[in-house]
């Protein structure tokens, strides 16, 4: 059904094809440690960076599946292609030089970012953000966090629908995009209507999220070899 | 005003939006361990006064004259927690009212605002401890019902306000409801259900207020005669149809969604024209996920689909099939500017008063009239509909069925996903899932 589902398609399993199990469910201090290794290794050492990636992909199955890794790749692939053409075709033009190798590393290191931006989006819980509003004392937009995991979702869900359904009305995608889009508002609204009271009340206490040692150990491992990688590993000259 | 003995007391002069729907004059009350059931045609003012009950309609930009009381309290001047804490809305789409991404977190979010904090026990007794960990806009709409049900339960509201509850619910699910019914009533909950058709409820003999048009026709004990004008007439059973080709055929068909178990393995099938099929089966069986692969929307994992014409697919929930913000212009675009087309369609579905009504405020039952209108017109060789009648008062759904007939008696292929029985029963081929 053409480029644009196809692209909402692989959004969708990218950020939520799972609940609140695997590395969701490792300890929010193991989840800091792998944040900072990960800003450490894009910041400190952008030129390795791209060696990080099969460790990203080795989460990204042990968290989810082969399916999640291939969509999250997709996605962000897309993202490390369009940054990369867009600077070599620019390169043409004589304002800079650049060769096909540089251009190739930009793609890299994109979709490195981009994978580890997805990544890190999968594994916080959004009970986790709940319970820490919670703590914060802002219990009135705690609700929120969770509010965003289920609109986004689901409206992903109705907006794939609605072009699928104008497909078979042999409508085009661009005329498709406002009501498709008019689907998410609706959906906004009704969740609105059919909550009007409980989005008003504030949370009097946290949810309890359940927490696995394998996991933890798992992410911990990650992050001392993500900067084992760009510390140890010889800068490429290109 | 303080400890009245009702949950639930409303005198509404009028409510409705302006220049739009009115409701006018409804003086009722619900007691503890009391249902009232609200009944009447589509269009007749059920969900305006749910609105008004609620407490939701000056939110939508409508108007309230009159007062309501929940729990003894006024709606307008009771914090936000004393509402949520006296009522549990349980609306037609249910899905809207979930706002946690797994069943989990919807189930220990609604006991979080009530100040307890969830556990496995919690799940076990709502039997629903398979599902905890399901994402939850993977849930079928009957599994969607099931979790609000649990909610409702758990967190000891005074008065349910129930809409069409059964629209989604297969047999075993509806039986269920009833024991929760009966439970919530033991436990002197307050019941206001909100049904196209009163049978169903008739051994609680709850108190009845019928609307039409805006006013209470009725309102008072159990009656036969009352309800008699309302419910589901016995369909006269006639001879199935004879196929008169073939528009699909599925061969070896599986499908998972993403990170799913299979929802259908190894499914054989074939879609006849001139046939009305009925597609059956428990909550969460794959009735939705079959109508969607046979019509395209969907690829199978594993299988082939062949298809020998065009499709179309009407969602459970119609808004996601226009493509126009009101049915005037949605049903010109299916006639291609036909202007009298648009006319004698409209009058055949029964839709004439609504054409210029934004398509956001008709009720679900308009909508899927205007839906079917629109794919009527365009004149499709097969349509795939997702529960026709859910919701319908008996001639709104009679209505829906005589199209879907007609387009039959067209050599059309119709495939309809369906808990109705009066859908199920009008249909030449039942093909039930999940057994």
């Amino acid at each position: 059904m053409g480029f644009f589902s196809w692209l909402l398609s692989v959004v969708y399993k990218s950020m939520f094809l799972t609940g609140d199990s695997g590395l969701r469910e490792a300890h929010v201090l193991s989840k800091i440690v792998f944040i900072t290794s990960l800003v450490l290794a894009h910041v400190l050492y952008p030129e390795k960076s791209p060696t990080i990636l099969p460790v990203l992909v080795a989460l990204g199955i042990v968290h989810a599946s082969l399916e999640w890794v291939t969509a999250t790749i997709s996605l962000t692939g897309l993202v490390g292609v369009y940054l990369a053409s867009s600077a070599y075709l620019l390169s043409l033009t004589g304002l800079y030089y650049m060769t096909p190798v540089q251009a190739l590393m930009i793609a890299l290191r994109a979709t490195t970012i981009a994978m580890s931006i997805v990544l890190v989006f999968n594994i916080i819980s959004p009970i986790e953000l709940y319970n820490l509003l919670h703590v914060l004392r802002a219990k009135r937009f705690s609700t929120y966090t969770l509010l965003l995991w289920r609109l986004t979702p689901l409206g992903l869900k109705s907006f794939t629908d609605s072009l699928a359904v104008g497909y078979l009305k042999k409508e085009s995608t661009v005329k498709r995009i406002p009501p498709a889009t008019a689907s998410i508002i609706e959906a906004g609204w009704l969740i609105e209507e059919y909550n009007y009271w409980r989005l008003r009340v504030k949370s009097k206490t946290h949810i309890p999220l359940s927490r696995t040692t394998l996991h933890t150990i798992i992410l911990l491992l990650a992050s001392l070899t993500i900067l084992l990688i760009v510390k140890t590993l010889p800068t490429l000259k290109l | 005003m303080f400890d009245l003995p009702s949950v639930l007391i409303a005198n509404i002069l009028e409510c409705g939006y302006s220049g739009g729907f009115t409701l006018r004059d409804v003086k009722l009350s619900v007691s503890e361990g009391e249902i009232l059931l609200v009944t009447g045609r589509s269009g007749s003012g059920k969900t305006t006064l749910v609105r008004a009950i609620t407490g939701t309609m000056r939110a939508l930009g409508g108007y309230v004259k009159g007062e309501v009381y929940l729990c003894g309290r006024s709606v307008q001047g009771a914090s936000p927690e004393d509402v949520y804490s006296c009522l549990t809305y349980i609306p037609q789409e249910p899905w809207y009212a979930i706002l946690g991404h797994t069943v989990y977190a919807e189930i220990c979010h609604v006991l979080a605002l009530e100040g307890y904090i969830c556990s496995e026990v919690e799940f076990a007794l709502s039997n629903l401890l398979h599902l905890a960990n399901r994402l939850t806009y993977t849930l079928s709409a009957g599994e969607t019902q099931r979790v609000l049900w649990a909610e409702a339960l758990l967190k000891k509201s005074r008065l349910l306000v129930l809409d069409e509850p059964l629209v989604y619910l297969d047999k075993s699910a509806k039986t269920t409801v009833k024991s929760i019914i009966e439970k919530a009533l033991v436990e002197d909950l307050g019941v206001l259900l909100v049904d196209h058709d009163p049978v169903f409820w008739e051994n609680f003999e709850p108190q009845l207020l019928n609307l039409k048009d805006g006013r209470v026709m009725y309102y008072g004990k159990w009656s036969r005669n009352i309800i008699e004008q309302h419910s589901t007439k016995a369909l006269n059973r006639r001879e199935a149809r004879i196929s008169k080709g073939i528009y699909a055929e599925l061969r070896n068909v599986w499908f998972r969604y993403p990170s799913g178990d299979y929802v259908l393995k190894n499914m054989n099938m074939t879609i006849e024209k001139g046939v009305l099929t009925a597609i059956t089966g428990p909550n969460g069986s794959g009735k939705t996920t079959l109508l969607k692969l046979a019509s395209g929307i969907l690829k199978p994992n594993r299988g082939i689909i062949t298809r020998y014409g065009s499709a179309v697919y009407i969602p459970e929930n119609p808004l996601l099939y226009f493509t126009m913000p009101t049915p005037r212009e949605e049903l010109l675009l299916a006639s291609r500017g036909d202007e009298s087309r648009v006319l004698d369609i409209a009058e055949y579905f029964n839709i004439a008063g609504i054409l210029d009504q934004p398509l956001a405020k008709l009720s679900s039952g308009e909508r899927r009239r205007i839906a079917l209108a629109s794919a009527y017109m365009l004149g499709f060789d097969a349509y795939f509909v997702d529960e026709p009648t859910g919701g319908l008062d008996y001639e709104s759904a009679m209505l829906v069925l005589n199209v879907l007939e007609d387009l039959v008696e067209r050599d059309r292929a119709v495939i309809i996903a369906a808990h109705d029985e009066r859908a199920v029963d009008r249909s030449d081929l039942i093909v039930e899932l999940g057994i």
